[in-house]
């Protein structure tokens, strides 16, 4: 291993020596950001159980060196690191993925990794990932990481990928979104039209989504939040001296700090809380209904989260 | 900490989200947009590279914990806490905020400026300097040796470079003598430690090297080309073995001073000494800049826009300084320039001149006006720090951060005005930087009050002029005229202030220029 006289053992090192001509120049690129022998020794003996994990096939293998050194060059090669939680951990999981598409699975992997570990479901996306079809084509494996990336609660993704899921085959999307095949043509449609639909999930009256918490019990507030129509959703929440957009659907939710704040939409109307098929006694200091569905935004005086809640009948 | 340890850059992005406004969708642009595939990537771009060298200079480098340059976010206000009898306030700025003593020679290297590093001995002035040069890519050892010392016997030839002893026997003109230039003419990176001690006469030799990027020795003359240039001095008021003279000051072209060391810090400096390890020895390649790198940059830096409103509030600002009424008689000698030439004491004129509110005008607190060098200062300044925080243009928050470090030696501040006086104000005899800033947002205040924004009927006319004259009929003409001559008339019954009297003059110069166009239409139609 010419360029920074690294000297790993067994898998590594085999996989190396017999690719030296291709790895060299991606050594010497990482030795050019400053990474000494001992650091590229220490990444890529890091890479053992991985390269095990892919069947020592190297054309799987060879994407991963590639990106490890990567990643060491630019000091995100760490215990802190997420992509390199990404390449030990999330990786081996999904050989099938890595084996049928390297040189596209492994970079959009650790491209993505960041914002779906940014939303605290790094695991259950890749579990998600795992359980399902491996992408028929390189082109299908991006829309199907978004797809899962989606379904695991990154709401701001929903319509991209809604859209994406249009361009793959009917079993990938139904393995993604743990649907039947025969339904999702259905499942997809309905759900764009309303976004706290989803089969299997109640329909009746009830609260559909929580957002927010107590910052001691891993939320993001310390107060509790107000509520206001506005913004680019319809619903602001203001807490904590911050006001911020709230983006949620039937999988998960988001707030978007504005930077400029807008003006609200009157008093949010408070509802009385007797009506509202909730399962909790407490003061509503604010309830705005959504441009789409019936639901309500509701914030209380007791409580650091907001609930969504669909009304019924009678409210 | 190790040597690794030292080498540990700052992760990209170092400034999150500069592009703006929020997103509420995201695309699958924005989930894979973490992406770079080694092979493909040729380094950072160059406003994150240079972040990366601030990052990694105030947690490897230099022991800086100050955040004096601060930023909030629009819309976010800063909390502040006061403490002690005098309320000194805590601000805790809502945006990324920097480090001046780091933050200003990264900024100098980026447009290849000249910074004065001031501050009491062993405060990391020239090592910061050293560690310029590094990210200019010089071995440490070339730097160590390029510096150049200043004391009470330094000579032009000691400085620039020696005439080669055989020449001066043999030679029968000064065309004929060879001198021996010294290597250091020629870097990216220059550094003059204690300026301040060099003679006057090597002063002068310096000020041409500063200013025009030539020198001359025995008639021969060595063109050392763009570079950022580091000078240190020991005591910010100019004292030491010689005075500095003013034309060399004038060319400097920010003061940054070295903050005290914060005592909490000790436990850095017990590790640092513990691991023997110099930082300017182990300077990241990730973030050294090579001469084309150096170019783009500086290229890139003069590319930010200035735009309208910010230039209009530093046009503003500057124009409140140079009035002196009582100065001259003819309009255009009413200025500091006038008094200080004749020898006169600005302060006392400006005492003469009852009826204005020497509390609140701007330009009774400072005895100079901006010169043509230290308004290019701030423009270019103003620009690099917009560059260095991602921004696409330059906000009025990069121009008031950079201000009060450009203007720092430039203008001079009236200690027996009356706007000193007030009990509130008394700390700014002494804190410039404060003064400063504090100057610029008043003028901003009353540029704002004035709504100078919506009604700017000066800046129309110039407008008009400056769009050309090309098939503008007489008609056009003489109403612009009468336009011109109206706006003068409003004023007639007015307070002459700094904004109004730079109008004024405007107004005359374009007045100028459509009679002298009214005499050449009418002349071509007869």
């Amino acid at each position: 291993m010419a360029a920074l006289g690294v000297d790993v053992t067994a898998r590594v090192a085999a996989l190396v020596r017999e690719h030296a001509a291709v790895v060299d120049p991606w050594l010497r690129d990482a030795a050019g950001w400053g990474v000494d022998a001992a650091t590229a020794r220490a990444a890529l003996s890091d890479l053992e159980p991985v390269l095990a994990a892919l069947g020592d096939d190297p054309r799987a293998g060879l994407p991963v060196v590639r990106a490890t050194l990567g990643l060491a060059a630019r000091g995100r090669w760490h215990a802190a690191a997420v992509p390199r939680g990404v390449v030990l951990r999330v990786v081996p999981r999904l050989a099938a993925w890595v084996r049928a598409w390297p040189d596209d699975a492994v970079p959009a992997l650790l491209a993505s990794s960041r914002g779906v570990a940014r939303a605290g479901v790094l695991d259950a996306w890749a579990d998600r990932l795992a359980a399902a079809r491996v992408p028929a084509t390189a082109a299908d494996v991006r829309p199907s990481l978004l797809v899962a990336a989606w379904r695991c609660g990154l709401v701001r993704y929903r319509q991209a990928a809604l859209d994406a899921a249009l361009s793959l085959p009917h079993p990938e999307v139904a393995s993604l979104l743990d649907v039947p095949a025969a339904t999702v043509g259905d499942v997809l449609a309905r759900h764009r039209d309303d976004r706290w639909w989803w089969p299997d999930r109640p329909e009746g009256p009830g609260v559909v989504q929580r957002i927010g918490g107590f910052a001691g019990w891993g939320g993001p507030w310390v107060q509790v939040p107000r509520v206001a129509a506005g913004g680019p959703t319809g619903w602001l929440v203001l807490v904590d001296g911050t006001v911020a957009a709230v983006v949620a659907d039937v999988h998960g939710s988001a707030l978007v700090g504005l930077a400029d704040e807008p003006s609200p939409v009157g008093t949010p109307p408070t509802a009385d809380p007797r009506v509202l098929p909730v399962p909790w006694d407490d003061e509503v200091t604010g309830a705005v209904p959504a441009d789409d569905g019936d639901v309500l935004l509701v914030a209380r005086a007791h409580s650091c989260t907001l609930d969504v809640v669909r009304r019924g009948a009678a409210a | 900490m190790s040597e690794r340890d030292l080498q540990q850059v700052s992760q990209a992005p170092t400034r999150a989200g500069v592009a703006g406004a929020a997103h509420v969708g995201l695309d699958a642009a924005h989930l894979f947009a973490d992406e770079h595939g080694p092979a493909e990537t040729t380094g950072p771009r160059l406003d994150e590279k240079l972040r990366q060298a601030y990052f990694w200079m105030v947690n490897h480098a230099v022991i800086s914990p100050h955040y004096d340059v601060e930023f909030s976010v629009p819309g976010q206000p800063r909390t502040s806490y006061r403490l002690g009898d005098s309320r000194a306030a805590v601000h805790l700025p809502t945006d990324q905020s920097y480090s001046s003593f780091v933050l200003l020679p990264l900024l100098t290297f980026a447009v290849r400026g000249r910074c004065l590093l001031v501050g009491g001995p062993g405060r990391g002035k020239t090592a910061s300097a050293v560690l310029m040069g590094v990210i200019a890519g010089y071995p440490v050892r070339d730097v160590r040796r390029a510096m150049q010392h200043g004391h009470p016997q330094l000579t032009v030839q000691d400085m620039f470079g020696t005439p080669l002893p055989r020449d001066l026997v043999n030679a029968e003109r000064l065309a004929d003598v060879d001198v021996a230039w010294r290597a250091w003419l020629g870097m990216r990176v220059k550094i003059v430690d204690e300026y301040n001690r060099i003679p006057t006469r090597t002063q002068s030799a310096l000020l041409t090297v500063l200013a025009d990027g030539y020198v001359e020795v025995f008639d021969q003359v060595y063109e050392t080309g763009a570079s950022a240039w580091y000078l240190t001095a020991n005591d910010d008021a100019g004292g030491g073995t010689y005075q500095v003279v003013d034309a060399l000051r004038d060319r400097i072209d920010v003061v940054v001073k070295a903050l005290a060391f914060n005592s909490r810090f000790v436990g850095d400096l017990v590790a640092r000494a513990e691991r023997g390890v110099r930082p300017e020895e182990n300077v990241p390649p990730g973030i050294v800049f090579d001469a084309e790198e150096h170019d783009r940059l500086h290229r890139e830096v003069l590319a930010v826009p200035l735009p309208t409103p910010v230039r209009r509030r530093l046009e503003f600002f500057a124009a409140q300084l140079e009035l002196l009424e009582r100065a001259g008689r003819q309009l255009e000698y009413r200025t500091k320039d006038t008094a200080r030439l004749a020898g006169a004491d600005p302060h006392d004129l400006m005492a003469a001149d009852d009826g204005r509110d020497r509390r609140d005008d701007v330009g009774a607190q400072t005895l100079n006006g901006l010169s043509v060098r230290a308004l290019q200062s701030l423009v270019l300044y103003a620009k690099a720090m917009a560059y260095f925080r991602g921004s696409a243009q330059v906000d009025l928050d990069d121009l008031r951060a950079v201000l009060p470090f450009v203007l720092h030696d430039k203008l001079q501040p009236d200690l027996d005005a009356p706007a000193f006086d007030d009990p509130e104000r008394e700390a700014l005899r002494t804190d410039r930087v404060s003064w400063l800033r504090e100057i610029f947002d008043s003028a901003c205040l009353q540029y704002d009050a004035a709504g100078l924004d919506d009604d700017d009927p000066v800046g129309d006319v110039l407008a008009e002029l400056a769009a050309g004259l090309d098939g503008v009929e007489e008609q056009t003409v003489l109403a612009r005229l009468s336009t011109i001559e109206r706006i003068l008339s409003g004023w007639q019954r007015v307070k002459l202030h700094g904004d109004m009297y730079d109008d004024a003059l405007a107004l005359k110069y374009a007045h100028q220029r459509y009679s002298s166009y009214l005499r050449w239409l009418r002349w071509e139609s007869t």
